[in-house]
């Protein structure tokens, strides 16, 4: 504990401890009673190694000295007064600026004082000056690791921190005093522990590793930070590991808000379509409506026209008139014009009805809210589901072919994972529409299988393919070859980024000029945290 | 006497037998035709008179509004109906500039088929065929182009001024024209009569102004080389706005929005022929007949608000008596007789001094206190200036 407090110290930026030493220092090489620092602006550090002399009196003496404002060395043999002798020099920075002086003091007169004790003075002002420079630098790194939201730290070959900047508590919001001495992964969540362990362990020398990791504490939620952590070589200096933790919430809430965005994009264009996916059956089923309302009408005549013939000739055969009036009211209602519409009239309605629901449906369980936790999931039924959303995109540019095997349940982030092949469905129909496809030549095909531990999901389309110079560049975010207004690049960015980070797979394309392009997505059926 | 005939184009069976049910009640009275794409459209144009097309957008293949541009072209006197489903207005703005009317899927009970009703009316004119030709040619009206950089300039001000955007469009007749007809369409949001352009201008909204302006420059475009032209279209612009101000104050608060705008756009039908479509195709066009028919029947084709078409249809006809008050006609007859004697007088037109003594003896006008043929002077100077 006492040494990782020396240590902790040593980051400090507080003078005063570094320059007692230098000021007894001072006192001993000019044999005098007293040396002190003094500094613009930052009074003195005093040190009085003559033990018959009254410390509290050679303090009060170094404090009146006219030496602590010299400007070039200065040695007064005999003063007459109290001291008798003084000797100073300045402390002069980088830029000839006099930032304070180094001076010993006798209450006795000197005989002499020569050069090379005054060139032992200038000496010692020199490390004076390296002192300060050192805390400033620390000062420096410490506002630079404030401003970064990051903590620098140390940790012996054990794995314990032995050394943490104060920035810590400005991340943490709690006493370093409790984390020193630990080993840093016990600050960890529990599921970073081992590969916060593994990765402070065998470190060899000049190897650096990174991962995200949260930090736990007493009281408020984890901390997303990034480690960095490189190994320090073995020799007279420290040993183990020295690293730097990164907050990542600023970082994480931006993300989210870009994920946001690309995801409105992609929804804000859904709806459009879907506006006009229910406003079409909307439109005939309204129009059947109106029309089996005037059939009905019709109809009613006919039948009342009929009961009247039969109130009245309930014994009888109906008269030529009354068969006049049946047969004008019959053509009126034009009874074969309605038995072949009326059957047909609702058989559309309904079959429109069912339309405008199933996209609702569909809606639902595409918009469906992704927990934190992941749930099990049918992919084929997210395809089809997403597919059924997206069907006004496709629809005039393509045939959307499924070839979906049977796959088993998969745990994922099922919303993330519909958001990730919608976009590959919308950028498919916008290469076709480019190409200037139509439903008879464009052909987008969503194909599941397993693959080993993996599931595999494909879109393929026969668009133009993309040119190889910029196949590497299409998962970088804000990357796009869509015209202004029509797409923000985000949408291949945010699914890299559902594919690898969220679920351990991958997402490759494979674009020839020409003929099209495939992506495909690798889903490890047994993922991190999965029990087999 | 042949019955008005109507064709009907949508991808989708099921609205088209929709539609044919639901306007069975008119089998007699209209001859229909239902058809599922572009080509086979333009095919049965080509062999069978047509009244009104009512299309689809959105279709594969040939698209809506790609159609109504060959049906504008090859067939001008068939009166255009968008009939859509789809909501961004990317799309209604490309619908906007082939379309004579737009409605929207789902459309309202009758919407349809008085729709129909109104665009088939006045058919049996013997003259009503020549002009619905003329009128139907055309997309958009002619926009000088410093006008319409004062539109564009207005609009790419930091703090855009909807005064001043409104003052501009006014100004470019054309424009005004436009966003009155589509301000009229429930398609674009409205659902009430737009009788002014303030009214246009905010019920559609900034955003569709300039989508409108971006969307194809050359539609707009007023390309008169011939000086003499130049001089007499400004000399139209500056009388009708003129007398755009002028009716506001004579007529009666309830019709002066009519009127306003029945003044500004009575000279549509003399931009008609500078129009882009007019230009593009002349062949098989017939000679420009009575251009301020053509112009009422344009605003009737784009489906002004009645008064405004009945005004403008009946500016040259001398009426002896105004028994039940001025109405839209009459007050812009006395404003367009007061500008004959100023410097923004129609250069089409002579003086009527005995017609006009007679409208400024009207007790409507007399009751304003107010010496008409100065006031008349004014505001010609007024527009004058506004113009230059």
């Amino acid at each position: 504990m006492s040494q990782s407090e020396t240590h902790s110290e040593s980051f400090e930026t507080t003078p005063a401890g570094a320059f007692q030493e230098l000021a007894t220092l001072a006192a001993h090489a000019a044999r005098a009673d007293l040396g002190w620092v003094s500094l613009v602006g930052q009074g003195l550090a005093c040190a009085s190694v003559s033990p018959g002399h009254d410390p509290q009196r050679l303090r009060a003496l170094a404090q009146d000295s006219p030496l602590s404002g010299l400007v070039e060395p200065l040695v007064v043999l005999d003063a007459g007064g109290e001291p008798r002798f003084a000797a100073g020099v300045p402390l002069m920075a980088a830029d000839g600026r006099v930032v304070g002086a180094l001076c010993v003091a006798d209450l006795a007169a000197r005989a002499r004082f020569d050069d090379t004790e005054v060139a032992a003075l200038a000496a010692l002002a020199r490390l004076v000056m390296s002192q300060l420079r050192l805390q400033d630098l620390r000062r420096q790194h410490e506002a630079v690791l404030r401003a970064a939201g990051q903590v620098c730290f140390r940790t012996d070959t054990e794995g314990a921190l032995v050394e943490l900047s104060p920035s810590w508590t400005d991340l943490t919001g709690q006493d370093r005093s409790a984390a020193l001495g630990r080993p840093l992964a016990d600050l960890v969540s529990p599921a970073d522990r081992v590969a916060v362990s593994a990765m402070l362990a065998p470190l060899g020398e000049g190897r650096s590793e990174r991962l995200d990791c949260s930090l736990v504490r007493q009281s408020g939620p984890a901390i997303p930070v990034e480690l960095a952590v490189g190994s320090l070589p073995d020799g007279l200096g420290a040993s183990g590991a020295v690293g730097v933790l990164t907050d990542l919430r600023d970082r994480r809430r931006r993300e989210m808000a870009n994920g946001h965005d690309a995801k409105l994009e992609a929804l804000g264009r859904l709806s459009a379509g879907i506006a006009h996916e229910i406003n079409t059956p909307i439109q005939f089923v309204g129009d059947n409506t109106r029309f089996l309302a005037e059939a009905y009408e019709d109809m009613m005549q006919l039948l009342l026209t009929y009961r009247g013939c039969l109130d009245r000739s309930a014994s009888e055969p109906p008269s030529q008139e009354q068969w006049e009036l049946i047969a004008a009211a019959e053509q009126k209602a034009d009874l074969a014009y309605l038995s072949a519409e009326v059957p047909s009239a609702v058989a559309q309605s309904l079959e429109g009805i069912e339309r405008v629901a199933s996209l609702v449906q569909a809606m639902k369980a595409f918009s469906y809210k992704d927990a934190v936790e992941r749930s099990y999931a049918d992919l084929n039924e997210a395809l089809r589901t997403t597919c059924t959303v997206a069907r006004n995109e496709t629809k005039y540019v393509a045939e959307v072919i499924l070839d979906l095997e049977e796959v088993p349940p998969l745990l994922c982030h099922i919303g993330d994972l519909n958001q990730v092949f919608l976009n590959l469905l919308v950028n498919a129909a916008d290469a076709l529409r480019e190409q200037g496809e139509d439903l008879a030549t464009g052909e987008i095909r969503v194909s599941t299988r397993v693959d080993g531990g993996d599931v595999v999901v494909t879109v393929a389309d026969n668009a133009g393919g993309i040119p190889e110079e910029i196949q590497d560049k299409v998962f970088e975010p804000f990357f796009t070859t869509k015209e202004v207004g029509r797409g923000t690049g985000q949408g291949l960015a945010l699914a890299r980024a559902v594919v690898h980070d969220k679920h351990g797979g991958t997402i490759t394309l494979c674009s020839e000029l020409g003929k099209g392009s495939e992506f495909v997505i690798r889903l490890p059926l047994f993922g991190p945290g999965v029990v087999r | 006497m042949r019955k008005p005939a109507v064709l009907f184009v949508d991808d989708e069976a099921s609205i088209l037998d929709g539609i044919r049910r639901s306007l069975r009640g008119r089998r007699h009275d209209w001859d229909m035709e239902f058809l599922t794409s572009g080509a086979a459209a333009l095919e049965h144009l080509s062999h069978t008179p047509c009244d009104v097309v009512v299309s689809d957008m959105r279709m594969p293949g040939m698209d809506g509004a790609e159609l109504l541009a060959h049906i504008c072209r090859r067939h001008p006197g068939v009166a255009r109906v968008v009939l859509s489903g789809h909501t961004e207005r990317e799309a209604a703005v490309r619908a906007s500039v082939v379309g004579h009317r737009f409605l929207n899927k789902p459309c309202e009970g009758d919407a349809l088929s008085e729709l129909v009703e109104q665009l088939t009316s006045g058919m049996d004119d013997p003259c009503g065929a020549e002009l619905r030709r003329n009128a139907g040619s055309v997309r958009c009206l002619p926009v000088l182009p410093e006008q319409m950089q004062r539109v564009a300039a207005s609009l790419a001000a930091p703090d855009i001024e909807l005064g001043a955007v409104i003052e501009a469009v006014v100004n470019s007749i054309g424009l005004a024209a436009k966003l009155l007809q589509l301000a009229n369409s429930s398609f674009f949001g409205s659902s009430q009569r737009v009788t002014s352009v303030t009214h246009a201008v905010t019920s559609l909204g900034l955003p569709t102004l300039q989508a409108l302006i971006a969307t194809d420059p050359g539609l707009w475009a007023a390309d008169i080389t011939d000086p003499a032209e130049l001089t007499q279209l400004t000399a139209v612009w500056r009388h009708s706005i003129a007398s755009a101000r002028l009716v506001r104050e004579l007529a009666s608060p309830g019709n002066a929005p009519y009127s306003e705008v029945a003044a500004l756009l009575q000279d549509v039908g003399r931009l008609a022929p500078l129009s882009a479509s007019w230009r593009e195709e002349d062949a098989g066009r017939p000679a420009a007949v009575h251009s301020d028919q053509v112009g009422a029947d344009l605003l009737h084709l784009w489906g002004l608000p009645r008064p405004i078409v009945v005004a403008v249809a009946e500016r040259y006809l001398p009426k002896d008596d105004y028994p039940y008050g001025l109405g839209v006609s009459g007050a812009l007859r006395a404003a367009n007789l007061l500008l004959q004697g100023t410097e923004c007088a129609d250069p089409y037109d002579t003086t009527h001094e005995s017609e006009l003594g007679r409208l400024l003896a009207h007790p409507q006008l007399v009751a304003a206190d107010c010496d008409w043929r100065l006031r008349a002077q004014r505001v010609a100077a007024e527009a004058a200036e506004a113009l230059a």
